[in-house]
């Protein structure tokens, strides 16, 4: 039974799933959508001013959502991957790909919204509590347009006087109306009395851009200067080559803390950092790769009849060379997902404004005692996250690449 | 008069492989000193805590020549680096040298006895699968290695904690030795040591001990298909003495090779398990350098695990060349 499982099954499953937990969100987003519409028709020039990140943010993923449903139901037949048998791999990709994709559909509450504390610290998992929203005269006639309501109710980035948390019905006949609602933390909250599920799906999400973006500097650094390296030669080989081994030489953590510590520990300079620390196994790859290449026929033909070296290098080389780059690349990911979660988690780079995965870890740390769910559930998401990867990067290897560099430190 | 001629070939072989690392070692200077310059701020003030007075920051600027040319400042900043003049730490107000002399034997330490054991172990294993051939540990292994390989070093030490430290208490939650560590006698000193590493070391030599053993399980089983393997066996000489006497050494070279890189996964690995555990390390010193933004100290940490690293990687090219046939052919034609 579970070995016919084909991948659009299983996302067609997970879809149902959401649908069936995540309904009332998907319904206000639906309801946002329809006041934006409203609010377009009748003030057209204030239009611009309402979208906030975050809204963009909800109204992507929720297109993404839809036109994701339509393509697998509607393509299935005809793309064949789509029917390919869907091993354990394939689903832990697949639960990422939602993770990143849906991330402000599936969260409950956003990353940092806080509630109170005295009921809402360190929730044991499944635990369930009232939410109870106040009523009063105030809230209803203030001045709150319908559309900021609508925006509310989706993100909650902090708890306003309106919003809190109680163990027990409140009954709501009182003189100060209020409406109470149950709500079960799935995964717990931590010592701040965040939302640990939804902390954990927006951080899995910000560790997999960061290695998105990381790798792709990385393959620009790295399949630039190794083909510099390789197609010229001389003194640019010998140059490049000391760098290489230069960068080689300190170990990847005491790199990035070095830059870290000199340019500062904003979001964008950890990117940068991660992407440009791991340039050296690939630009060894490709050089040795460019070597050989580089008396070929039709690469010396290419030459002869006056290609361009961009066009060169995107022709005749890159198609020859991808194997062994996206080999490494792949492995370079799962290596730069852990050094960005070993990071956070040593404190060094964890004063962002979302949640990350090691900061998690970080602070399940200091609670380990009292908390286990703290600290299981984002251990558990990097486990999976650098064995799915890792997975494939084997597989990859596997494919007939043979002369992969194994280790990045 | 042959025999001369070789010698000073392989002199000037060894002098080409210092001289290319001197070169190496030159640019880490230079990548340090440029991190230094390119980052954002006064690097006067990278020197001086933020809580001393104004007159001091002149006096600061003049004495690491700071309002000297650029060129000078990086004469001066490599003359400082080679007296071992990393400067001053300011958060324990003392030399930086002396700081890293403190910590670094244990780190050095540490990582070498987990090294031992990687190699230790994954021999233990690779002797023991060729044993029993097929047998469970073997079928395991080869099942969940990639499983075990790919168990950030975080994941393993946070679960060790939990399970053997907080848990059963079997272990001690932190630190090297107890504090009543003076009054012991000398077994029990061994004892509280041995009780304090355990957690740490298993941490730090779990994904080496996979990587040596799927390396040196590939390296076993192609040196065993080679001819004069099976000549050997062929000839009726025990099979226990080959393995031992003749596929061994013949499949461990290529190990030493990925010395220094296993080294340099050593160090940064120590980081996150002296962090962890907290032991007195030079990782846990470079994590607390930058959490206080100890810059002096920051720069002596990165600089001495790049010269350790790189010594190490020259020792191993040394030994390769003297070692490995192949690689010496290589060397001839380039």
């Amino acid at each position: 039974m579970i070995k016919k499982i084909q991948i659009w099954h299983a996302v067609l499953i997970l879809y149902f799933i959401v649908l069936l937990l995540r309904f009332d969100e998907l319904i206000s987003t639906i309801e946002l959508v329809f006041k934006i519409f409203q609010l377009f028709v009748s003030q057209p020039e204030n239009i611009s001013s309402l979208f906030s990140s975050n809204v963009i943010d909800q109204l992507t993923s929720f297109a993404i959502f839809l036109m994701g449903i339509i393509f697998v139901i509607g393509f299935r037949n005809r793309i064949a991957w789509l029917r390919k048998k869907c091993s354990l791999t394939l689903f832990a990709t697949i639960i990422l790909a939602f993770i990143f994709l849906y991330a402000p559909i599936l969260a409950p509450y956003s990353d940092n919204l806080q509630f109170n504390l005295p009921t809402a610290k360190r929730l044991a998992p499944l635990s369930g509590r009232y939410l109870v929203k106040m009523i009063d005269e105030y809230s209803t006639r203030s001045s709150k347009s319908q559309y900021q309501k609508a925006e509310e109710t989706l993100f909650r980035e902090n708890v306003t006087p309106d919003y809190y948390l109680s163990e027990i019905l409140i009954n709501n006949q009182n003189s100060i109306g209020s409406e109470s609602t149950k709500v079960i933390f799935l995964l717990g909250t931590d010592e701040y009395g965040r939302d640990i599920l939804s902390r954990i799906i927006y951080a899995t999400r910000y560790s997999l851009l960061i290695g998105i973006i990381a790798i792709f500097i990385t393959g620009l650094i790295g399949i630039t200067l190794g083909f510099i390296s390789g197609y010229f030669g001389k003194y640019a080989d010998i140059l490049l080559n000391r760098i290489a081994e230069m960068f080689l030489a300190v170990p990847f953590i005491f790199l990035v803390i070095l830059c870290v510590a000199f340019l500062g520990d904003s979001l964008s300079t950890v990117i940068i950092v991660l992407g440009v620390a791991g340039w050296m196994s690939l630009f060894k790859i490709v050089r040795s790769e460019v070597l050989k290449l580089k008396t070929r026929d039709h690469i010396v033909t290419s030459r002869m009849i006056g290609m361009t070296l961009f066009n060169q290098l995107a022709k005749e080389f890159l198609p020859l060379l991808l194997p062994a780059v996206l080999t490494n690349l792949t492995f370079q990911f799962a290596y730069i997902i852990i050094a960005e979660s070993s990071l956070s988690f040593l404190g060094i780079t964890g004063n962002y404004s979302h949640s990350s995965l090691g900061g998690m870890i970080q602070q399940g740390f200091l609670n380990l005692n009292e908390a286990w769910w703290i600290i299981l559930f984002p251990t558990l998401i990097i486990t999976l996250i650098f064995y799915t990867v890792y997975n494939y990067a084997d597989k990859l290897r596997n494919m007939g690449t043979k002369q992969i560099s194994f280790t990045m430190n | 008069m042959e025999n001369k001629l070789k010698m000073k070939k392989k002199w000037i072989e060894i002098l080409s492989i210092f001289f290319s690392y001197v070169l190496t070692f030159w640019l880490l200077i230079s990548m340090i000193f440029i991190l230094l310059r390119l980052s954002p701020g006064d690097p006067a003030l990278k020197y001086l805590s933020p809580q001393l007075n104004s007159h001091l920051y002149n006096y600061v600027k003049s004495s690491y020549g700071l309002d000297k040319s650029v060129f000078e400042q990086y004469y001066l900043f490599i003359y400082n680096l080679f007296r071992g003049d990393f400067g001053i730490s300011y958060n324990y107000r003392v030399p930086v040298s002396s700081m890293i002399v403190e910590t670094a034997p244990f780190t050095i330490s540490f990582s070498l006895v987990s090294f031992l054991m990687q190699v230790a172990i994954s021999m233990w294993i690779i002797f023991y699968v060729h044993k029993h051939k097929g047998n469970w540990l073997e079928k395991s292994l080869n099942k969940i290695s990639l499983f075990l390989y790919s168990l950030p070093t975080m994941t393993v030490g946070l679960a060790l904690i939990f399970i053997f430290s907080l848990q059963l208490g079997l272990f001690p939650l932190a630190d090297v030795h107890s504090t009543n560590f003076e009054e012991l006698n000398i077994f029990q000193k061994l004892f509280d040591l041995v009780k304090h590493l355990t957690l740490p070391i298993i941490t730090l030599s779990l994904p080496g001990i996979i990587i040596f053993y799927n390396y040196l399980h590939g390296n076993i089983e192609a040196t065993e298909k080679k001819s004069f393997i099976k000549f050997m066996i062929a000839n009726g000489f025990d099979k226990n003495i080959v393995f031992k006497k003749h596929v061994i050494p013949n499949s461990i070279n290529p190990l030493i090779s990925i010395l220094g890189t296993e080294l340099g996964i050593l160090l940064g690995g120590a980081v996150i398990t002296e962090t962890l555990f907290g032991l007195p390390g030079l990782g846990r010193l470079t994590v607390t350098a930058i959490l206080t933004r100890d810059y002096p100290l920051i720069i002596g940490c990165v600089f001495f695990s790049g010269v350790f690293v790189l010594a190490a990687n020259f020792l191993a090219d040394l030994y390769k060349l003297k070692h490995d046939v192949q690689l010496r052919e290589n060397f001839k034609n380039l």
